[in-house]
């Protein structure tokens, strides 16, 4: 067993046969928190992030805007305090959450997204968006579409791996991030196939890598994330009264 | 005078609705094409107390970076290698959306970039920086002052930033008596013997990152956003490459409008020649400007 040699360790679910573009499983929870106006727990093996939304409820004066709801979004790390790493993701994480809210529908209130950070294990800012859009559907705040969001990284020897963990994430040469909007399509069946638009909400990529690599990898998150709606329908159906 | 006073309160009241009716025409308000870059002044060398520095202006976007060396005992964990501290200040009279206190999640969005392009990807070789394995190394400590924020921070922080960096001139080192490390010049004469050979002159780059800023709003890419279009769009993607044309960086804030393969596409290519653009103006800079004091 070699336990020193970069690549995903011993225990990980790519040692024991998991494709390249195979998510991980996952697991959801909602209505984790009793106070909160909605929660959601999103567990991606072994990534977990615990979301609150508190909302739409009413803005501080300094904050409020006079023609929509302000999102604040509040991400705390697994330990330690919160730096410029946290900061830069509540920003990102806000804006795509701003895309899929209509902001004009609730004036001078303000939606708080609280993400904390349970287990990281590689993927944790796609676990985090996804468990964000699971609670807002819990508290039921009107959204525009939903949105999933999946991770790949690009490995050493060129390949593209979907949903990696940490292992994986610190010997690539480039980790990328993108979130889709997604919907229902029920002309096609009656459960509705999920349906992933081709344009990307977010994006967040950094490492060595070139367009064509980029290209490639916001295919494999579309595909990722066509089975993250599948699942988060799922899920939902299962878990709302019929 | 009465038709810019309805000018501007039309522009404040309705600034969308303003925009379009630039847009509608093919330029956006300060008379560029969609596609046109705001020009660029880089003064390499504008400070003199530091060991390199640069201020950059990209239109009104005005940047100080400043780079100050001082000798350490290398961390444990890498024992042949420098460190570069980097910090990102906003300063209180470069926007009006200041607020005294906690910084902005933009200072923080703009820090974590700039390391991740500066040190993410090598670009700085900090291995480089080593004076003597395990005892002394170069501790670069580059301060970014934001003096005006007019749009496209991150992109004229990264190009202050790599001026600085490629400004400094890294003094000579004169190992004393006790077996510690001096910079030479400090103090008395000191003899020639004492010198350190093999030490580094400059701080090496080994890929300069640059990077380019476009807004997208509703169909239209907006290359160089100022800070006005910036908050009217709210959706921007900021592409990082290093002069090989590798792509470091690719980060779409906002989630107004989707960006698809293609806008994607538009975003890198539009970046490239910046960054060739970006590359020779730097060049030129360096090569006039003053060098850096020595020690």
């Amino acid at each position: 067993m070699e336990v020193d040699r970069a690549g995903p360790g011993p225990g990980s679910s790519r040692a024991k046969g998991r494709l390249p573009s195979q998510l991980r499983t996952i697991v959801s929870e909602r209505c984790v928190l009793d106070r909160a106006d909605g929660s959601a727990k999103w567990t991606q093996e072994g990534s977990c992030v615990l979301a609150a939304v508190y909302g739409p409820r009413q803005a501080k004066v300094q904050r409020e805007d006079g023609e929509r709801a302000v999102v604040e979004v509040v991400y705390k790390p697994r330990a330690g305090l919160q730096g410029h790493t946290e900061r830069s993701r509540e920003l990102d994480i806000r804006g795509v959450l701003e895309g899929i809210i209509p902001l004009g529908m609730h004036p001078r209130t303000s939606i708080m997204v609280v993400l904390q950070v349970i287990q990281d294990d590689g993927s944790v800012l796609s676990c985090a968006l996804n468990a964000a859009v699971a609670a807002l559907v819990d508290a039921g705040v009107p959204l525009n579409s939903m949105c999933a969001s999946a991770s790949c990284v690009l490995t050493q020897e060129g390949q593209l791996l979907l949903d990696p963990d940490s292992c994986e994430e610190k010997a690539a040469t480039a980790q990328f991030c993108f979130t889709f909007p997604h919907h229902f399509d029920l002309t096609k069946s009656a459960e509705g196939e999920a349906v992933v638009s081709q344009a990307a909400l977010g994006c967040r990529s950094h490492g060595n890598f070139k367009t064509g690599h980029l290209l490639e990898a916001l295919q494999l998150c579309a595909l990722g994330c066509q089975r993250v709606a599948a699942f988060a329908r799922l899920s939902l159906s299962k878990s709302l009264p019929a | 005078m009465a038709e810019d006073v309805e000018a501007d309160a039309f522009k404040k009241l309705y600034p969308e609705q303003f925009f379009d009716r630039f847009l509608s025409e093919g330029i956006r308000p300060d008379g560029r094409p969609l596609g046109r870059t705001r020009a660029v002044t880089i003064g390499a060398g504008a400070v003199t107390s530091t060991d390199g520095s640069a201020l950059v202006k990209i239109g009104r976007t005005t940047v100080l970076a400043g780079v100050k060396l001082e000798i350490i005992r290398p961390d444990e964990a890498a024992p042949g290698a420098g460190q570069l501290a980097l910090s990102v200040e906003l300063a209180p009279f470069s926007s009006a959306d200041y607020r005294p206190g906690r910084p902005t999640p933009d200072v923080s969005s703009v820090t974590e970039k700039l390391s991740s392009a500066l040190l993410g990807g090598d670009a700085v070789q900090l291995a480089a920086l080593c004076i003597a394995e395990g005892k002394a190394a170069w501790r670069a400590v580059l301060d970014v002052y934001v003096l005006d924020a007019d749009g496209c921070v991150l992109d004229t922080a990264l190009l202050a930033c790599v001026a600085a960096l490629r400004n400094t001139r890294v003094p000579a080192v004169r190992s004393t008596r006790e077996g510690h490390y001096v910079p030479a010049g400090h103090g008395k004469g000191g003899d020639p013997a004492s010198l350190v050979a093999g030490c580094p002159t400059a701080v090496t780059l080994d890929r300069a990152p640059l990077s380019l800023t476009c807004s997208l709003y509703g169909s239209h890419v907006l290359v160089d956003p100022t800070a006005d279009e910036e908050r009217l769009a709210e959706c921007s993607v900021t592409v990082v490459l290093d002069q090989h044309g590798g792509l470091q960086g690719v980060y779409k804030a906002g989630g107004r409008v989707l960006a698809d393969a293609a806008t994607l596409v538009k975003c890198t290519e539009a970046a490239r020649l910046r960054h060739r653009e970006l590359s020779g103006l730097l060049e030129q800079s360096l090569a006039q400007g003053p060098p850096a004091n020595a020690g």
